[in-house]
């Protein structure tokens, strides 16, 4: 604490640590105590803020000051007016103008370690599971929707699974190497099914369409993956996944889909075309009309819009993922 | 007795860190009898440490590292004499994930002494655009360098260069907490230098000078010319869609990269345009005073880090000369048909070992009761109540 712009940060981390919800060009104040260890960063203050703004706990803002951002990206965000400026090394900012991006980083950072160190406990094997198969009518009913629905779902199931691009990414790799996702091969699924005993059916049915998986809340997962990857064992890691993360992304629904990158589209509606004829050679009975396999949305966002994934980090930072 | 200290190396990337590092792993046995340990159970054991404390996804890689950096700090703390921890990307680390990586090891009750290896920044701003192109990227060289150049430093290049390579800034973060004499910078001497002396140096930092080491190692990472960067570049636009990186790892970055295009030797090197020459070499003096006044030890010399001369010729691996990109092209064509050989060779040889197989599965179906319940099978599989019966046995069965 050599000066008073540097007393004055200190304040304010003290102001962030009661639960106070200042900006920083706005704060002014001396600390009440001789501070230790290091500064924290300015992406950890400011995200620290919006936690305190939303109602969390001063637990929670300990923790982020106290985590380091994971992965790849800026690693300091220096605080202007406490950093000393050189003529070399990171521009020091106000923490107001830390990019939405790097405080979603270091949220996800302090959500996965929590995360990680409360794996729920493994849960006792039941026979519902194998009873299930022997269930129903024998009718497997494929979801009829447009293929870019489709493919937001398999992302999504992906993200909800393990490390997958982002939505943009991996549908215009898909797109360039002509794959398709296992879910949408219809009829494989469909084979698979007839041939797995006696008095089986397939149809297609806009009935069967799950309702749609906010596109901010499976990125969040999706950002939390691979870091769950280097801190888990695949078996803990799946326990996660099915306990904690699976059932919370399927309770936040209805409020935003993502449409197909450009680049994708000229695919996406040629996929259609075979998924429509492949089904027609099975033969499966089709409620609703299979056109509607290539209506593709080109309304929405590309990408999941950064402010909505902030918004669900620091509302998972403050409020855990049991609640909605 | 002997002092119980810990050296940590942390950085920085191009500097002869991975001979160090191959050293060290190799000679482990006569390290531990001379009092000095390198904790790693594979030769790649502390980066997978260093990947688990500043959680590091690389690849899948991280997938190996769980627990890495807690197993390397717990032997750390058990070893009653000199222990090494040498990685690169340790430069990256944030100053929470250094307060932990300290706190681990044992500081402040441990003595802990800080490494940094550097080099001067005109060599080593296109040697880290070759690494980004032989990692897949596709940013043309004039882009790397403006991403670099701009204040903002915004984007996964610009954030990751300067996080493993602004010596100051990591000292900043890595030996804030540390007395100067416990933090030693070693430089990489110039172009042309005998090329023992990096080693010579490297072993005075670390106390290795009286230990009797086998410095033959295997693995190398050659640099390529501006041809050659160029061509994987283009391959890179060509390939990335359509070519995982499990197979461009071993095809592109070994086989290319590291084993054909950096032989050609005799191609023009990478290296700064002059206005980018002079701008790095003003930033490299005003890190030369900053680190000069730290007052840490240095082995070698400050100097090293200063371009001497005058720019160096400049050819522009944005705009390669199509006869060099087409010659470098044959030797990648060569060497992938080669491969294409082998690989052809091992496939006629694996086909050849799964006919012997299938005849040896043969004769032993030949048996009576077999050939019953073979029958059985095909007849029912003929009807769809026999495949409805089938199906119900199998998922009995659990098959």
């Amino acid at each position: 604490m050599s000066s008073p712009t540097t007393a004055r940060g200190w304040a304010w981390v003290e102001h962030i640590l009661a639960g106070g919800t200042m900006p920083w060009a706005e704060f002014d104040g001396t600390p009440s105590g001789v501070p230790a260890g290091f500064f924290p960063g300015a992406a950890q203050l400011e995200l620290a803020r919006r936690v305190n703004l939303a109602g969390g706990r001063g637990e929670v803002v300990r923790r982020i000051l106290a985590t380091g951002a994971p992965a790849r990206g800026r690693q300091e965000f220096l605080v202007s007016g406490v950093a000393e400026t050189r003529g070399y090394g990171p521009m020091p900012i106000d923490p107001a103008e830390v990019p939405d991006a790097e405080l979603i980083r270091v949220g996800v950072g302090v959500l996965t370690e929590h995360l990680a160190a409360a794996v729920p406990p493994e849960q006792p094997a039941t026979s519902r599971g194998r009873l299930s198969r022997f269930r129903g009518n024998g009718v497997l009913t494929l979801p009829l929707a447009p293929v870019d629905r489709l493919l937001h779902d398999a992302w999504v199931t992906r993200a909800r699974r393990g490390p997958v691009l982002p939505w943009q990414r991996w549908t215009v790799r898909l797109a360039r190497a002509d794959r398709v996702p296992p879910s949408m091969l219809f009829v494989s699924r469909g084979e698979h099914w007839l041939a797995t005993g006696f008095r089986r059916r397939v149809e297609l049915s806009p009935a069967a369409l799950p309702p749609p998986i906010d596109a901010g809340a499976a990125d969040l997962v999706r950002r939390i993956q691979p870091l769950l990857g280097g801190l888990l064992d695949r078996e803990q890691r799946d326990r996660l996944v099915a306990q904690v993360l699976a059932p919370w992304l399927e309770r936040r629904t209805g409020v935003r889909r993502l449409t197909l990158p450009v680049e994708a589209r000229a695919w996406a509606v040629g996929l259609a075309e075979r998924m429509a004829a492949d089904v027609r050679r099975a033969g499966y009975p089709v409620r609703g009309d299979l056109t509607v396999l290539t209506e593709i949305d080109t309304g929405g966002p590309e990408r999941p819009p950064l402010d909505d994934v902030l918004a669900v980090t620091v509302q998972v930072l403050c409020e855990g993922w049991e609640k909605r | 007795m002997s002092r119980k200290r810990v050296l940590l190396h942390v950085g920085t990337p191009k500097t002869g860190t991975s001979y160090l590092q191959d050293v060290l792993y190799n000679n482990r046995p006569m390290l531990r009898a001379a009092g000095i340990n390198y904790p790693a159970d594979r030769f790649d054991g502390q980066f997978l440490a260093a990947l688990d404390l500043m959680r590091l996804p690389w690849g899948g890689l991280e997938l190996e590292a769980v627990g890495a950096w807690d197993r390397l700090a717990e032997q750390t703390r058990a070893w009653n004499g000199t222990t090494i921890i040498s990685h690169e990307i340790l430069a990256n680390a944030s100053r929470p994930q250094v307060q932990r990586a300290l706190e681990s090891i044992g500081h402040p009750d441990t003595e802990v002494h800080v490494l940094l290896s550097v080099r001067d920044l005109v060599r080593q701003i296109p040697a880290e655009w070759q690494e980004n192109v032989k990692h897949r990227r596709t940013v043309s060289f004039r882009r790397f360098l403006r991403q670099l150049q701009d204040p903002a430093r915004e984007g996964k290049i610009a954030s990751w260069f300067w996080s493993v390579q602004e010596v100051p800034e990591i000292l900043d973060r890595w030996a804030a907490d540390l007395p100067p004499e416990q933090v030693h910078l070693v430089t990489v001497p110039p172009s042309g230098a005998d090329s023992s002396l990096l080693w010579g140096r490297f072993a005075q930092a670390f106390g290795l000078t009286g230990v009797d080491l086998d410095l033959h190692v295997e693995r190398v990472n050659p640099s390529m010319g501006v041809p050659e960067t160029a061509l994987v570049r283009r391959i890179n636009r060509r390939v990335n869609a359509t070519v995982e990186p499990v197979h461009y790892r071993p095809l592109v970055r070994e086989l290319l990269a590291h084993r054909t295009l950096s032989k050609r030797r005799t191609s023009p090197r990478l290296a700064l345009p002059p206005e980018v020459w002079e701008w790095a070499r003003d930033l490299s003096e005003q890190w030369v005073a900053d680190i000069r006044s730290r007052g840490i030890d240095v082995v070698g010399d400050l100097d090293d880090l200063l371009p001497a001369g005058g720019p160096p010729d400049f050819v522009d691996p944005d705009r390669p000369r199509p006869r060099q990109v087409n010659h470098a092209a044959l030797d990648a064509i060569e060497a992938l048909l080669l491969e294409g050989v082998r690989l052809r060779e091992t496939e006629e040889e694996l086909r050849a070992q799964v006919r012997e197989l299938e005849e040896a599965l043969r004769r032993s179906y030949l048996r009576p009761s077999y050939r019953i319940r073979e029958r059985t099978v095909r007849r029912l599989e003929e009807s769809d109540t026999g495949k409805g019966l089938m199906g119900t046995y199998r998922r009995l069965r659990g098959r």
